[in-house]
């Protein structure tokens, strides 16, 4: 997010407020690093909610999770553009959810889809077409084999480096980042859903019209009594049957999960559609069921229940943001004790970067847009700008191979966000962005800019 | 406000009826002049002022950086680093050579690394990675140094107490 200075600054990468409806954010200007018009949605008031198996079971997360998790939200794996442009694979897959609001120019079709064989990340995975996918949820992913929309790899190691290192020309990653990638994907959970029990079925609390499209959900195809809706969407298995099949969608595409689906639009591999209704109301034309509107009513009630869960999003803030960057440091508890400068350096260099990130919900004394709270916000962003020192008071120590010095500095760094920072930054959290007035304020004043840029000349 | 609302009109909108935005400009620009005449430029404030701008060197300026719409960013950045050498040169250098020489070497050796990766034909060829760790790498040895010269370690921000 950009400061605000009285000069008035150009636009941040992008964002998109909360706020229902509120205009998006995309990046504007020259010489920007990816196409004007892109929007990522990076300053969103609220994030998808990410529940780790070990977390609800009450444990805690693995070093291999944070070490996994770190990475996924390090631009440093990936290659060129995207390392340039400050993308990761955290960019598109929030928190381990989808980004429904996504769009690069060149690469995208409708929000929420990215072409992965375009030429701007790889030119070497152009395929010359425009032919984007969804941006799919990574929630469950354990239960969802194969990978990739299509289905075409059955590992998820395979598609997690293929991604990296052909989609985004990242370099070839380690064996021991690439098993922590995949520990921490595996990790990420559906969110619980109390309207369905354990065997896929509804509660007894469902209502007559889920009912009645649980009943319409199992019911064999009039025109291929061999086929149902569950007998792909297999309610016991995650509503999945780990297999491919033609829906009419201009091709073979895998079975994809109805759990948390409620979250996940658009629809369909190329994410042509944006609700059940239009799903439904395909399936009826492609395989002519013959379905009243009472029946497609029934069917997106019974997929809305099916496809819910507990509280999916969660307000981004002080504490959320200081937790997952608590999380990756976490990791140097181990990497300086085993001496691992390629570890440090990734937990550092991924760190710092959200940390100045974070140092910008603070906007400081130029931003005009945003009046009173200095006394509060200086503070907070003094404290994040040591922190990230001292963060790199750890690497340069690893690199020279002081290691007793690299331990003592993370040391002070822990110290640092347990104690001064922690209190300054929920102190002035009332007087930053995360306030959805200043946020407001702060990004209609840099979207006046832009629309003064953009006016046409006469 | 300011030079931003200018660029976007002149840049941006291809529009040239900045008038009124220019007047304020210059108005507060010529108050500046005054006020500076005046100004005591203290050590301490000098040696700030050098960490903040190492500081604000490694920001990401992937959305084109401060002044998107002139195209003038890389420029703003060569200047921040032109800044932080004449700062040192003029100011410190003297002070560091005669107490310090081992991390009046370091300073230097730092401040060319910046110079160097700064010296880029287009924003876009910057190594963002490499200059935020020369950036903090130079504030870390600022840090360390500024007791030997009598200083307190620069602060990256203005707290008003």
């Amino acid at each position: 997010m950009p400061p605000l200075p009285a000069a008035s600054s150009t636009a941040a990468l992008l964002l998109f407020a909360a706020i229902p409806r509120a205009p998006g954010f995309p990046v504007h200007g020259q010489q920007t690093v990816l196409p004007v018009e892109t929007e990522l949605n990076e300053d969103a008031l609220s994030q998808p909610r990410e529940i780790f198996k070990s977390e609800a079971i009450g444990g805690a997360k693995s070093y291999l999770v944070n070490l996994g998790d770190l990475a996924f939200s390090s631009p440093t794996i990936l290659g060129g553009l995207a390392q340039l442009a400050g993308i990761s694979c955290s960019t598109c897959h929030v928190k381990g959810a989808s980004n429904p609001k996504l769009y690069i120019p060149g690469l995208s079709t409708r929000p929420g889809t990215f072409d992965t064989t375009g030429g701007l990340f790889n030119g070497k995975a152009d395929n010359h077409a425009l032919d984007p996918v969804r941006i799919p949820s990574l929630r469950g992913a354990r239960y969802l084999a194969p990978y990739g929309h299509d289905g075409r790899m059955a590992s998820l190691r395979d598609f997690v480096r293929n991604v990296i290192v052909n989609e985004f020309a990242g370099p070839e990653p380690s064996a021991m980042l690439l098993d922590a990638i995949v520990v921490y994907i595996q990790g990420i959970d559906f969110l619980p859903n109390p309207r369905v029990r354990p065997a896929g079925r509804l509660t007894a609390q469902a209502s007559a019209a889920e009912r009645r499209g649980e009943i319409l959900f199992s019911k064999p195809f009039p025109h291929d009594p061999g086929l149902s809706c569950a007998g792909c969407h297999v309610p016991s298995a995650a509503f999945v049957d780990h297999r491919q099949h033609y829906v009419g969608s201009g091709g073979l595409y895998k079975t994809p999960t109805l759990l948390n689906a409620d979250f996940n639009a658009p629809y369909f591999h190329d994410g042509r559609y944006d609700t059940f209704g239009q799903v439904v109301a395909h399936f009826d034309r492609v395989f002519a069921l013959c379905l009243s509107p009472e029946n497609q009513r029934d069917l997106v009630a019974y997929l809305t229940a099916v496809g819910d869960g507990q509280r999916p999003y969660e307000n981004d803030g002080v504490a959320a943001d200081l937790k997952e960057i608590s999380d990756f440091a976490s990791t140097l508890d181990t990497a300086i004790l085993a001496h691992d400068k390629d570890i440090i350096g990734l937990a550092v260099n991924t760190v710092g970067p959200e940390l100045r990130e974070l140092t910008e919900a603070f906007p400081n004394a130029m931003d005009t847009s945003v009046t009173g709270g200095q006394q509060e916000r200086a503070p907070a962003r003094m404290a994040l700008k040591e922190l990230a020192l001292e963060l790199r008071r750890v690497d340069l120590a690893a690199a020279a191979d002081r290691f007793d010095e690299a331990a003592t500095e993370y040391r002070n760094f822990r110290k640092l966000m347990a104690t001064a920072v922690s209190m300054v930054l929920t102190n002035a959290q009332p007087r930053s962005l995360f306030n959805p007035a200043i946020h407001e304020a702060h990004y209609t004043a840099l979207r006046q800019m832009i629309q003064t840029a953009n006016r046409p000349s006469p | 406000m300011g030079f931003h609302a200018i660029e976007a009109k002149l840049f941006g909108a291809k529009q040239t009826d900045v008038q009124q935005e220019t007047d304020a400009l210059i108005f507060h620009l010529e108050d500046l002049y005054v006020k500076v005449q005046h100004l005591q430029l203290l050590p301490q404030r000098l040696l700030n002022g050098m960490a903040r701008l190492a500081y604000e060197i490694g920001e990401s300026k992937a959305d084109g950086g401060e002044s998107s719409f002139s195209g003038t960013s890389l420029n703003d950045m060569r200047n921040n680093v032109d800044g932080i050498k004449v700062a040192y040169q003029t100011i410190f250098a003297g002070a560091f050579d005669s107490r310090d020489p081992k991390r009046a070497a370091a300073i230097r050796e730092k401040i060319e690394q910046l110079k160097a990766l700064v010296d880029v034909s287009d924003l876009k060829k910057l190594e963002p990675e490499k200059l935020r760790i020369a950036g903090e790498g130079q504030i870390v040895v600022l840090q360390t140094a500024a007791p030997t010269i009598g200083l307190r370690s620069p602060s990256l921000e203005e707290i008003v107490q």
